[in-house]
């Protein structure tokens, strides 16, 4: 999948927990929960929505890999390209 | 022939707008079924019926604000005559024909009044004199709401440090032990049928509070109502707008991967819309995690008529000493502010000595 469209689909699901972002203005190197200002629940409810829109499982141990937004669009990439 | 009223989700509210019917004229409903969607200073909410009958007639139209305790639909009941209809409308004011319309013209809530009629029914001369410019009924103006919601939050807040005197405890509880255990119980499960350490947290202080009546219920005219359930107000924050407290039911009772499954739910819905009427109204306590954005210590004030509020610091890793040694452990604040008119600190020290316990065996609340 592109990355493009993988980035459609996060921006998509962060609309349900985080409505007011503007993926404009988001600095994508910076820490991903500071950056989104999101606790761990809804980084729970982000992980759960993403493994199933994109059919991936996002392992636990996966979780320090994504330290920024332009880290998870990576690894979602990567993910979703294994299938 | 009973009416259905604008109802209210709090203290704090004031007006709402029936953003949408769900019924019609000629359904039947039942105590529990969603009948309109109200848009309010909390958000968009489902609001459910505790009447049952017949739709007789819609009284205002969607897009329409009106202020709490305006009829906004009629009923036909059922059962005619049946003596039911006193009990339901029984928490009207009594007032006469004319003042009732003249308030619902006016937008004046007719509760609080006192009336010069018989039996103290207001008469129309009892309403208060026009306010000029007050809206009547109007629709909402869109970018209104989060106004709405920071008014509202103001006024609960204002009542509460005006009206209660509280006072404030905390205490470092050790979580090691619960994260070991929780690490082990989500190994090897999808994200989904993970637990959260908030949900633990969550499940012991409603465990807590089964020995703590008196910091579980309601202080209204002067006098304190311990609550039959705990139901916990989750503290959600609606980002730049503000904040909703929608209650978590009989937490107590409730297993942690239901309980998990039913934050996670609540937490979407706070901020996409949906949250029932229930909901809003009947939290026994609150519980804020707010700390999790990274302080240490959360110092909270009382939603009223509640008489407590749970704080939940960010749990961190820190030296702690263990069988006299020290070493790296997961630690977490939990605070209490409690009213001063119904507990004293030893009861909120006892429950939060109780909050602690319950955590160092966390198997014990998993069912």
């Amino acid at each position: 999948m592109e990355i493009a469209q993988i980035e459609v689909i996060v921006f998509e699901e962060l609309q349900n927990i985080a409505p007011e972002l503007v993926p404009s203005e988001l600095d994508r190197d910076e820490d991903l929960r500071e950056e989104l200002d999101i606790d761990s629940m809804d980084f729970m409810i982000l992980m759960v929505a993403l493994g199933k829109r994109l059919g991936i499982k996002i392992p636990d141990q996966d979780h320090h890999l994504l330290t920024s937004l332009n880290n998870l669009l990576g690894y979602l990439q990567e993910k979703s390209g294994q299938n | 022939m009973n009416e259905l009223t604008m109802p209210s989700f709090g203290a704090d509210m004031e007006s709402g707008v029936v953003s949408e019917w769900r019924i019609k004229p000629g359904d039947r409903i039942q105590k529990g079924d969603i009948i309109a969607v109200i848009e309010t200073n909390k958000g968009a909410i489902d609001m459910e019926t505790f009447q049952t009958g017949t739709v007789h007639e819609l009284l205002v139209e969607p897009g329409s604000r009106v202020p709490v305790g305006t009829p906004i639909a009629t009923l036909s009941d059922d059962k005619a005559e049946a003596p039911s209809t006193d009990s339901v409308i029984s928490t009207r004011p009594k007032a006469s024909p004319l003042a009732r319309k003249q308030a619902q013209v006016r937008g004046i809530d007719l509760r609080g009044l006192s009336g010069s009629g018989p039996d103290g029914a207001i008469l129309a001369a009892d309403l208060p004199t026009p306010i000029p410019h007050r809206p009547e009924v109007n629709t909402p103006v869109p970018g209104d709401e989060k106004e709405m919601m920071r008014r509202a939050i103001a006024a609960a807040m204002v009542r509460s440090k005006r009206e209660i005197p509280h006072y404030y405890l905390a205490t470092t509880i050790d979580l090691q032990t619960a994260l070991e255990w929780m690490t082990q119980y989500n190994h090897d499960k999808p994200a989904d049928e993970q637990l959260l350490m908030t949900a633990l947290l969550h499940k012991a202080i409603a465990l807590a509070l089964l020995d703590s009546p008196e910091l579980n219920g309601f202080y209204q005219h002067g006098q304190f109502q311990s609550a039959d359930e705990i139901h916990l107000g989750m503290a959600i924050s609606i980002r730049t707008w503000g904040l909703i407290t929608p209650a978590l039911h009989r937490v107590d009772r409730a297993p942690l991967p239901e309980l998990m499954q039913r934050m996670r739910d609540l937490t979407l819905r706070a901020r996409r819309g949906g949250l029932r009427s229930s909901e809003m109204t009947d939290a026994t306590i609150t519980v804020s995690s707010m700390g999790e954005r990274g302080v240490e210590t959360l110092f909270g004030v009382i939603y009223p008529p509640q008489v407590a509020l749970i704080g939940i610091g960010c749990p961190q890793t820190r030296p702690w000493v263990v069988n006299g040694a020290v070493c790296p452990r997961l630690l977490v604040n939990v605070s209490l502010a409690a009213d001063h008119r119904v507990s004293d600190g030893h009861q909120g020290a006892q429950f939060l000595r109780r909050v602690t316990k319950l955590l160092q065996h966390p198997e014990r609340l998993l069912d």
